[in-house]
């Protein structure tokens, strides 16, 4: 395992590790992780 | 006596009775449509029904039905009646909502809320009044606006912008506070169990007399209000004027003229806002039930019901007078919750029965009229009419083809067909070539800089054969998908859409559906979940239900990278023909439930349809490309979070076995044995890889990650034949939604049906293809 092997995965952790902390983001937000902006507007007053 | 649908286009004619029953009656007199009224017939529909006609200075579409209902009296020219002042008169100003020398301030400032208290506002207005546009100069948020009736379907809030402790609720547009359509309930009820602190009610200048109506029973509320006049500009542009005085006097609350388009007047509008919440500056009370009117007997009438109800309605937290004139029209809804007994009750009735019997009309029509007759005193001195609008003329020249006899429907399909060719052919097609490129590039240079590195294989294969091959793939359908939302946002900006339900009414009540659904239709081929959230304009519990179990099987944009895939590779340069054959077997398949629900599930008749027809008008720059980025920047969102995530999973899964070791096949990996139980089940249909299972499972979480999976499991060579392939495309188009639709179904439907929706879906899917799969082989397809 060279460094380039560990810059490599943990690079790719980090992105894995920022899009699920936004889809968990958005879930708890009321935001669909689907973006359209129906399903956040109705998730939007689900969560008032 | 002559009935309205026997009158041909042209001809004119005074109401003299309004027939049927419920709610859909009182929908009519709402919409102005009372015994008195001047009507007339502008055109009938391509295939005879609906018709559209000119009432109050507005066009409204009815059914041939419904038209059966209203009887009317021919005239040779109409009166004029509703011609309103001459010119403009010079009213002092009643400053109302406003510091200045009206304002009484040892009187107002103990009605003063603490300075810490959040000023909620209900901007409340008809529907296409230019609501949301005005919601979006007041808070700077960006919601989408349309030129449709409904376009907001929900509620959505924000606070004034530099006004930190306020906060402006943007509701469905409505006609009148007698719920008749669910968006109409939301806001009904926000009204009067939320209990803002104020009402910023938006006015339609150009279609003044129609607005002012939800205006006369926002004012029985008793709560603090702002009447904001929009539009302004497009009346004063065909030489109309208001004398914004005399208005603001005779309603008794600030009127304040504005342009929510061209932010003119806004600032004024908040300021008065702000003012008349802080102070809790009620309207001025006053009588709209004219002694002189009817003999007076609306008026006895209603007064006596304030007095014998006052208890009930202040123990219900209704507002007295509101309550009065909902219990004289029989709001049983309102009528409920006084809690009356028996005896009031018959005295109730007894009043009322009275008052028709002095006043010639029944209960609905009276408080219609009594509201009408205050409108029209208001409007004849204070508003000067506008010519002929030259959005009028313009939209009555380009209807006479686009909604014309024999032009209609032709034109319809040759928009249609232009949009799905621009996008799929065109624009589309070479911008997603350009993307493709640049991301085959970039994956290249990613290579090379991988093995120049001498990473390990097990990374290079997780960047190259994960991530980059499975988000890449979805990444450069982007374009397409953009470029088919920017044609209907066009679409539905220019007013175009409107003329589409009321063309096709006649049509889809054939597979037990109205012309409105049209509209949730249309949206379905963009994406599922808006569409089953724009189901919300129905009217009808029963249409709405119908509609969104419909809506599957249109198309959405997030399967296209799907069909490309295996278009391009099993059926090249015949795309085109491919991909529209999918879209038209979706909507076969669709009208062929359509019959079975209204068979089975829903049997009966579609409700009527009453709608408005807009003017055309040119879609705005700024709203279109702002949908068009919230539309990219939700695809990018989706391709670098639940696609990433997702293709990753599916690269592990297909990479290791249960010893966690690299398979060297991935036939040992644990993605197989998990897939390989399900595999049977798709054997029939040829697709019966475990790989294929998987990426169809996948399009659960997203459409588009059937692509993703299919790039990560196969690496190219996908060893189907056509008739397999053909048969995966009919899947795909016709199985369960995904999870996001899915979710909004339940949400408006429950849990029950959402599911029933995916076994369905599923079951059909299997069905059609099976059928697909048979017929070719039966053809000798290779």
């Amino acid at each position: 395992m060279n460094i380039w092997d560990i810059i490599i995965t943990a690079l790719i952790a980090l992105m894995l590790i920022m899009a699920v902390r936004s889809i968990v983001k958005n879930k708890k937000a009321g935001k669909c992780t689907c973006g359209c902006e129906g399903c956040a507007a109705g998730c939007d007053k689900k969560n008032k | 006596m002559l009935k309205l649908k026997d009158l041909s286009a042209g001809s004119s004619a005074v109401i003299k009775t309004v027939g049927g029953t419920g709610a859909l009656r009182q929908h009519f007199l709402d919409m102005g449509v009372i015994p008195g009224t001047e009507i007339s017939v502008v055109k009938l529909a391509p295939m005879g029904d609906p018709m559209e006609v000119r009432i109050r200075g507005y066009e409204l579409t009815l059914r041939i039905d419904d038209a059966a209902q209203i009887e009317v009296e021919p005239v040779s020219e109409l009166s004029g009646k509703h011609i309103r002042a001459e010119k403009i008169k010079h009213t002092a100003h009643p400053g109302l909502g406003e510091s200045g020398k009206y304002h009484n301030h040892e009187a107002d400032d103990k009605n003063m809320l603490p300075e810490d208290t959040v000023l909620t506002y209900a901007l409340v207005g008809n529907q296409n009044c230019g609501k949301t546009t005005l919601f979006n100069q007041l808070t700077g948020s960006n919601q989408h606006v349309g030129n449709f009736p409904g376009v907001t379907v929900d509620r959505k809030d924000g606070p004034i912008k530099g006004y930190s402790k306020t906060l402006v609720t943007d509701l469905p547009g409505i006609y009148s506070m007698s719920p008749y359509t669910s968006e109409e309930i939301v806001s009904r009820n926000f009204v009067l169990k939320d209990k803002p602190r104020a009402i910023i009610n938006i006015v339609d200048a150009t279609n003044i007399e129609r607005n002012l109506y939800l205006t006369m029973q926002l004012l029985e509320m008793g709560i603090p209000m702002v009447l904001a006049l929009n539009m302004m500009d497009e009346m004063t542009g065909n030489s109309g004027s208001v004398d914004i005085n005399g208005m603001e006097a005779l309603l008794g609350v600030p009127v304040v003229p504005v342009s929510a388009a061209k932010n003119q007047g806004v600032d004024e509008l908040i300021e008065h806002a702000i003012h008349i919440a802080k102070y809790q500056e009620k309207p001025y009370p006053q009588d709209y039930c004219d002694i002189a009117d009817s003999g007076g007997a609306v008026h006895r009438c209603m007064h006596a019901v304030e007095h014998l109800i006052s208890d009930h309605a202040v123990a219900a937290g209704i507002p007295v007078r509101f309550a009065a004139g909902k219990v004289v029209e029989g709001d049983e809804l309102i009528t409920g919750q006084l809690g009356l007994d028996q005896n009031e009750e018959e005295m109730l009735e007894h009043i009322i029965l009275q008052m028709e019997k002095e006043s010639g009309l029944d209960r609905s029509a009276a408080i219609a009229e009594m509201r009408f007759a205050f409108i029209e005193k208001v409007c004849s001195q204070t508003v000067v009419k506008p010519k002929e609008s030259r959005e009028h003329i313009r939209s009555q020249r380009i209807d006479r083809i686009l909604t014309g006899k024999y032009t209609a429907i032709p034109c319809f399909i040759l928009i249609m067909m232009l949009v799905f060719y621009l996008t799929f052919n065109v624009i589309g097609a070479v911008l997603q070539e350009l993307l493709e490129n640049a991301i085959a590039s970039a994956g290249s240079a990613v290579h090379e800089t991988l093995v120049s590195l001498n990473v390990s294989p097990v990374l290079q294969s997780l960047v190259m054969d994960g991530i980059i091959a499975g988000v890449g793939s979805v990444l450069s359908f982007m374009p397409i998908i953009v470029v088919l939302f920017l044609f209907l946002s066009l679409l539905e900006d220019s007013g175009y859409i409107a003329r589409v339900a009321f063309v096709m009414d006649k049509l889809l009540r054939k597979i037990g559906l109205s012309g409105r659904s049209i509209v949730p239709l249309l949206i379905g081929f963009g994406c599922t979940v808006p569409a089953v959230m724009s189901t919300r304009i129905l009217p009808s519990e029963r249409d709405r239900r119908m509609t969104i179990l419909l809506t599957p099987f249109m198309s959405c944009t997030a399967k296209l990278p799907v069909y490309a895939l295996f278009v391009n590779e099993f059926f090249p340069g015949k795309g085109g023909l491919i991909m529209t054959g999918l879209y038209v077997l979706g909507i076969i398949t669709g009208i062929l439930a359509a019959f079975l629900y209204k068979g089975t599930l829903f049997r009966g008749e579609a409700v009527p349809f009453v709608m408005e027809l807009p003017n055309y008008r040119m879609p705005g720059v700024k709203n279109v490309a702002q949908l068009l980025w919230e539309k990219a920047r939700d695809f990018l969102q989706k391709a670098f979070t639940v696609i990433l995530v997702a293709t990753v999973i599916i690269w592990f899964l297909q990479s290791f076995d249960f010893g966690l070791n690299m398979a060297a096949d991935s036939g040992d990996s644990i993605l197989a044995a998990v897939s390989g139980v399900i595999a049977p089940l798709f054997a029939p249909l040829g697709l019966g890889d475990w790989r294929i299972c998987t990426s169809l499972f996948a399009g659960f979480i997203a459409k588009e990650s059937v692509v993703s999976t299919f790039e990560v499991l196969f690496a190219g060579n996908t060893g189907l034949d056509a008739v397999s392939a053909a048969s995966m495309l009919v899947f795909s188009l016709l199985y369960t939604p995904c999870v996001a639709s899915i979710a909004a179904i339940r949400r408006e439907l429950g849990t029950k049906w959402a599911s029933a929706v995916v076994v369905w879906q599923c079951g059909i899917a299997w069905i059609a293809a099976l059928a697909v799969r048979l017929i070719l082989i039966f053809a000798g397809v290779q």
